[in-house]
């Protein structure tokens, strides 16, 4: 009913520069520049004679902070000054540059602007630009230097086997860390660049030959038209990106594990990789990788199977099991063991609400507790979790507030909710949870099924470009099915999953 | 924006209706009175109305423990179903059905056409077709139901025990509703339902005689007359094992032989096939029953060192000639009342549906003149971990 296709492909041949500053009419002269730029404290403007020579003026411009003063200073400036072959009074700028492109300063890459906002986006994007006024030409070098963290351990997803490595904020680490996994010379990282303020940049990784080229195509095209003013948050570009914004489930995978990251590249996906971000995403996900965790991949596989199993019957509980604890003791009583039933009314005996309203209330504290646990500092955050037990959980008992049964459900249906390794799934699962237990006060089991169609009926109708939410669930392929639920030994898993439809279906022989 | 608005007010509307009393179906689990057991007899006062006895299982949570409670109630009235609303009247809470187990007969109802106190329970929507059946010998259900609550076990509890390992002696069973009513509404099966009695069998440091033990003893034998239900007889110990053995209920048990010597030897049952066959010769109906029994030696009052292979084929043949006589007692027994009680008549029918259908009319008359044949195949697999008595061994050192 509230769902309808995010379908903003725009034909438009603009690209996102040009939606940068646009000072098309205006000439690359220092002064130009200087106009544009020199309000900032941090834009440096440093006028020099190269060689001594006042008839070869040259404009060093950077933004202080970003460029490294070391690599101006040494590898720039010192050949400019000093070079013997610059010391010839006749020479003039033109050659001048021509020495400067054909290797008289030390420094392996630089780029010839005679655009000014090339100038500018660069200069911005921690370069260093050599502005020569009379032939209206700048050089520039990416003389990059801040301040960045190193690699750590990743925080949310560790692992007791396997890389300790982690993403991190710079997108130019992260692109190498990813190509320190996966050398192959396939491997393609493109660029483009998100957010009409931030100018943030973002790279798709693939690797050509294999990727299913559809998905790249519209992974580029949707990341061209998103409008947003910054790429600041993970969802400014997330959102942006998937095909059912009105959905509460996760159509998209983010991991902060490169070794996560390069397995679903080779496996066929397309990954982001996003500056000032230690998340990257991976387009398309399916339902059965958000019960995927880190370390399934390290462990003899059939435990890890056993835990597969495991982690999709426990999805089930904490979506259902309230809401089966309501249905049943207001509906179906004639379901639970004599015994049970007569524990349960001996200890509901006292309580004034309804079953329902107690749930909803133990709920509802639950999701408060939790929400207080994650924002506090983790000092205090125990001191929550340990109030939040003792007082809702035993105090509320005792006041007669709830049943202890109701306790017991909660808790279960709240510790298995943590045993799914997506928090966006988990997320997604909670929202559901309420609405199952709402049907189950109105119609019992019949309302639960109710709701639980309804369920079925949306995930199946999700699709992120082009593919089945629920694949490999819904195709007969029975192939695709060994590696989602279970986990077969890598010598038998010779096959990329089909639904990617890459263009290179074979793991390996 | 529209659709919004009517989720949300769908969405609250929900939200107000699950409070809702005017939900049918619906009640909180404490406003319940829970009944695993209906005991059902005659009234005294009027003989065509009955009496419905129900005990109401509660627990009383204190900290730390739970009691547990019973209450009984009784009621008279035409029908169970008025009878179960009257007790709404002084209830305080809804009498739930769903967790009937037990439905227990005093003999003076079983007697009257058993199968018409089973609509209640058919019709129920609450109830499903998996509750045991009993009549209690020589009583009443309201005494079996009063008498046999301890403070450690309810009356239903007491009996799911005791049945439960019925299959240990073979002299009883389990019959479930759906079992009986597929009885009643079949031309040929006579029906039967276990019996309990109230003995006094444990001994109790209090008052001892307001607490009675259940045994659980034979079976009622029920025939269909004209759409008339009609009690046959209670068979109990040999005739109730025998009555097992023909319809091949048997998993365990105990046969008692003689040695050479006269001592006891115990053999236990540890598998036991019985197969009915049917025959025609010259259109002339005979039938053979076949039993394949398998027993351990299970102990032996004796001190003779005897334990031979001679020894073993002297129980066998004891033991063939136990439970082919027990067998030819408990079908004399049905020759006599002319009934088919072992379901003879659906064996044929599926045998030789073609001549079923020629002797279907006389099947019943000429019940008593089928000539049965029984052959027992008796082994005696093992004397466990002995093979001769202790002490039967002298003089060795």
């Amino acid at each position: 009913m509230f769902t309808k296709k995010n379908n903003k492909a725009k034909t438009s041949d603009e690209i996102v520069y040009t939606e940068k500053i646009n000072n098309q009419d205006m000439k690359l002269t220092s002064q130009n520049l200087r106009n544009l730029l020199s309000k900032s404290k941090d834009i440096m403007f440093q006028d020099f004679y190269i060689n001594n020579n006042r008839s070869l003026k040259v404009t060093v411009l950077f933004i202080d902070g970003l460029a490294s003063n070391q690599f101006i200073s040494d590898d720039i400036l010192k050949p400019l000054v000093e070079n013997e072959r610059l010391s010839d009074e006749s020479i003039n700028i033109g050659e001048v540059i021509d020495f400067i492109e054909h290797g008289i300063v030390y420094f392996p890459v630089h780029k010839k602007r005679i655009d000014i906002n090339d100038v500018i986006n660069d200069v911005i994007d921690c370069s260093c630009a050599l502005i020569f006024d009379e032939d209206n030409t700048a050089i520039t070098f990416d003389v990059r230097s801040f301040d960045k963290r190193s690699v750590t351990e990743p925080p949310s997803e560790n692992v007791i086997k396997g890389a300790r490595d982690c993403f991190v904020e710079t997108l130019r680490v992260n692109t190498a860390t990813v190509r320190r996994k996966i050398r192959t010379a396939n491997l393609i990282i493109e660029g483009t660049i998100v957010g009409k303020q931030t100018l943030t940049p973002v790279s798709i990784v693939y690797i050509d030959g294999l990727t299913n080229p559809y998905i790249v195509e519209q992974v580029k095209e949707r990341l061209n038209n998103i409008e947003v003013e910054g790429a600041l948050t993970p969802n400014a570009i997330e959102e942006n990106i998937i095909d059912n914004i009105y959905t509460t489930f996760p159509q998209i995978i983010s991991t902060e594990r490169p070794d996560r990251f390069c397995t679903n590249i080779i496996e066929g996906r397309v990954g982001l990789l996003i500056d000032g971000m230690p998340l990257t995403y991976i387009v398309p996900a399916t339902i059965s990788q958000f019960l995927e965790a880190a370390e399934d991949y390290s462990q003899n596989y059939l435990l890890n199977s056993i835990i597969k199993v495991m982690r999709y019957i426990l999805a089930m509980i904490t979506l259902w099991l309230p809401a089966f604890y309501v249905a049943v003791t207001t509906f179906h009583q004639e379901m639970i063991p004599t015994d049970l039933a007569l524990a349960i009314e001996a200890a509901k005996e006292n309580v004034p609400f309804p079953t329902f309203i107690e749930i909803l209330f133990m709920i509802v504290a639950f999701e408060i507790l939790q929400e207080a646990g994650v924002r506090l500092p983790q000092t205090i955050g125990q001191a929550v979790s340990i109030v939040g037990t003792l007082v809702v959980g035993q105090a509320a008992v005792e006041a007669n507030l709830i049943s202890p049964a109701i306790v017991v459900v909660t808790a279960l249906t709240g510790t298995t909710g943590f045993t799914i390794p997506n928090q966006d799934f988990t997320n997604a699962i909670r929202i559901w949870r309420v609405v199952m237990i709402i049907s189950a006060s109105i119609l019992g089991l019949v309302g639960l099924s109710f709701a639980t169609i309804y369920l079925i009926y949306h995930l199946c109708k999700l699709e992120t470009y082009e593919i089945p939410y629920l694949s490999p669930f819904v195709s007969c392929d029975k192939y695709n099915f060994k590696d989602t639920v279970f986990r077969i030994p890598y010598m038998f898993n010779k096959k990329r999953p089909a639904y990617l439809e890459p263009l290179n279906k074979i793991r390996h022989k | 924006m529209k659709k919004f608005l009517v989720f949300i007010v769908i969405a609250t509307s929900f939200l107000m209706f699950s409070g809702c009393d005017f939900i049918r179906g619906r009640s909180e689990i404490d406003e319940l009175a829970f009944i695993s057991t209906v005991g059902i007899d005659k009234s005294h006062k009027d003989i065509n109305n009955y009496k419905m006895t129900l005990p109401i299982k509660s627990l009383k949570a204190t900290r730390g423990s739970a009691q547990r409670k019973v209450q009984i109630i009784s009621e008279e009235g035409n029908t169970l179903f008025e009878i179960g609303r009257k007790m709404t009247t002084y209830l305080e809470k809804n009498l739930f059905w769903g967790h009937v187990k037990f439905i227990v007969i005093g003999e003076e109802a079983a007697k009257d056409d058993i199968v018409k106190v089973f609509d209640f329970f058919m019709r129920n929507n609450q109830l499903g077709f998996n509750m045991k059946l009993l009549v209690v010998k020589d009583g009443t259900a309201e005494e079996a139901i009063s008498k046999c609550k301890t403070n450690e076990y309810f009356f239903s509890e007491r009996l799911e025990g005791i049945q439960k390992r019925s299959d240990r002696n073979a002299i009883s069973g389990e019959v479930e509703l759906l079992q009986f009513a597929k009885a009643a509404d079949s031309n040929n099966v006579a029906a039967y339902i276990p019996c309990i009695k109230l003995v006094n069998k444990i001994q109790r440091d209090t008052d001892s005689s307001s607490i009675k033990d259940i045994e659980l003893n034979g079976y009622a034998l029920f025939k269909r007359v004209n759409n008339q239900f009609h009690f046959l007889d209670i068979i109990t110990d040999e005739d109730a094992r025998a009555f097992n053995f023909v319809r091949n209920k048997i998993k365990s048990g105990v046969l008692v032989v003689r040695n050479f010597e006269d001592s006891p030897i115990s053999l236990e049952i540890v598998s036991s096939k019985t197969i009915i066959i049917p025959e025609f010769k010259d259109d002339k109906l005979s039938v053979l029953i076949k039993v394949d029994l398998k027993s351990n030696m299970a102990e032996a009052i004796t001190k003779e060192n005897d334990i031979n292979d001679e020894a073993y084929k002297h129980f066998e043949k004891q033991q063939e000639e136990i439970v082919k006589s027990q067998i030819k007692d408990i079908i004399k027994l049905a020759q006599g009342y002319n009934t088919d009680i072992f379901g003879i008549g659906s064996i044929i029918y599926h045998k030789h549906p073609v001549k079923w259908q020629k002797i279907k009319g006389t099947f019943e008359k000429e019940f008593e003149n089928i000539p049965f044949d029984v052959e027992v195949k008796s082994t005696i697999n093992r004397t466990y971990e002995i093979k001769q008595p202790s002490g039967s061994k002298v003089g060795d050192n």
